[in-house]
């Protein structure tokens, strides 16, 4: 990544815990920020010097508000961007549960209510 | 409108990591809040906290917040919706409009914000319950399937690359291509970004590709000392 210049933004979306989060801060541009999206129990490890130098900031956020739901809608529309999704009715919402939490979901399941 | 004395097809958890097809009595909302026969839920990550249990919940409880579905009843001072209007629900139920952060318009940080799908039941289910001001409005062009999971993963990671301070051109990277990254990758693209996507395995770098329109793309120098590769996708023109 700093091949490249380094990143003005990493959006993290993975779980964040350890040192995903200090290894992706190395890539960023000096002022660039790291976004913390994925949930995860375990606490974020990053050294002051990674944070120091160049003034490279962490931030997390969370959803927002439903004007901002309402503009996601209509950029998707506008832009065509479409989640990859693979629907089941309702009653096997088990199996689409258990799909996500293994990782092998594609990349949202949907439940289908007929 | 159902009348009096029916029931709706819901999943519940009954306990950790248990969930079971249930009829649940149909109700009227309460002031505030409408009645949505819903179309489609997404699966979120975030459902684990329902299921597994990691917030303190009442059981039984039906998780899903990536929920869209047709208004069927207005509750009582409800203004600006209207029956048969296609609506979602996302994971902030709806704001308080009392407390000091939304007095100071920020009405996510809400301190009596419920959680759809943890407070009260979400959108496993045929009919939900949700607070009116928690309503998202859906465009007509927008299948209800595709829009379920811009309600949270969507919403999200568009709302942060919204927030978040860049310039068109500047390299935006992704770390992680999965629910939130794959749809991170693509309002990257479309806000003007060069885009970098972040993961493990050949297969995903593939579909990065593909979900970012470029024309050329290579496989550069790994951020991490684990497996795992940078793709780095620049536009040719």
């Amino acid at each position: 990544m700093l091949a490249l210049g380094g990143a003005a933004v990493v959006l993290v979306t993975s779980s964040s815990g350890g040192r995903t989060v200090s290894d992706t801060v190395k890539g960023l541009r000096p002022g660039g920020v790291a976004i913390v999206l994925g949930a995860g129990p375990e606490p974020i490890e990053v050294t002051a010097t990674d944070l120091l130098s160049g003034g490279r900031k962490i931030e997390g956020a969370l959803t927002g508000t439903p004007a901002t739901g309402e503009a996601t809608l209509r950029f998707s529309v506008l832009s065509g961007v479409t989640p990859m999704i693979e629907t089941m009715p309702l009653e096997r919402a088990p199996e689409a549960y258990a799909k996500m939490m293994t990782g092998k979901a594609r990349f949202r399941m949907v439940l289908t209510m007929a | 409108m159902a009348k009096a004395g029916s029931t709706y097809r819901a999943v519940q958890v009954l306990s950790p990591g248990k969930l079971e097809l249930t009829e649940k009595p149909l109700l009227d909302p309460k002031p505030g809040h409408v009645r949505v026969r819903l179309e489609a839920c997404g699966v979120c990550h975030s459902d684990s906290f329902t299921v597994e249990g990691a917030f303190p919940i009442e059981w039984p409880r039906v998780p899903g917040h990536e929920v869209v579905g047709r208004i069927d009843m207005v509750g009582a001072g409800v203004e600006g919706w209207k029956v048969g209007q296609r609506v979602g629900i996302g994971f902030l139920g709806g704001s308080c409009g009392h407390c000091g952060p939304c007095r100071d318009g920020n009405l996510a940080t809400c301190r009596n914000q419920k959680i759809t799908g943890v407070h009260h039941d979400g959108g496993y289910a045929e009919v939900m319950i949700a607070k009116a001001n928690g309503l998202m409005s859906v465009p007509d062009d927008l299948s209800s399937v595709d829009a379920a999971p811009l309600l949270c993963a969507g919403l999200t990671t568009f709302g942060a690359l919204r927030n978040a301070p860049a310039k068109a051109g500047d390299l935006v990277a992704v770390l992680g291509i999965g629910g939130l990254g794959h749809l991170g990758l693509q309002y990257a693209r479309h806000m003007g970004f060069e885009v970098a996507a972040i993961g493990r395995g050949a297969d995903k770098a593939e579909l990065a590709g593909n979900l970012a329109p470029i024309t050329t793309s290579t496989i550069a120098s790994a951020v991490r000392p684990t497996p795992c590769w940078l793709w780095a996708a620049r536009q040719s023109s």
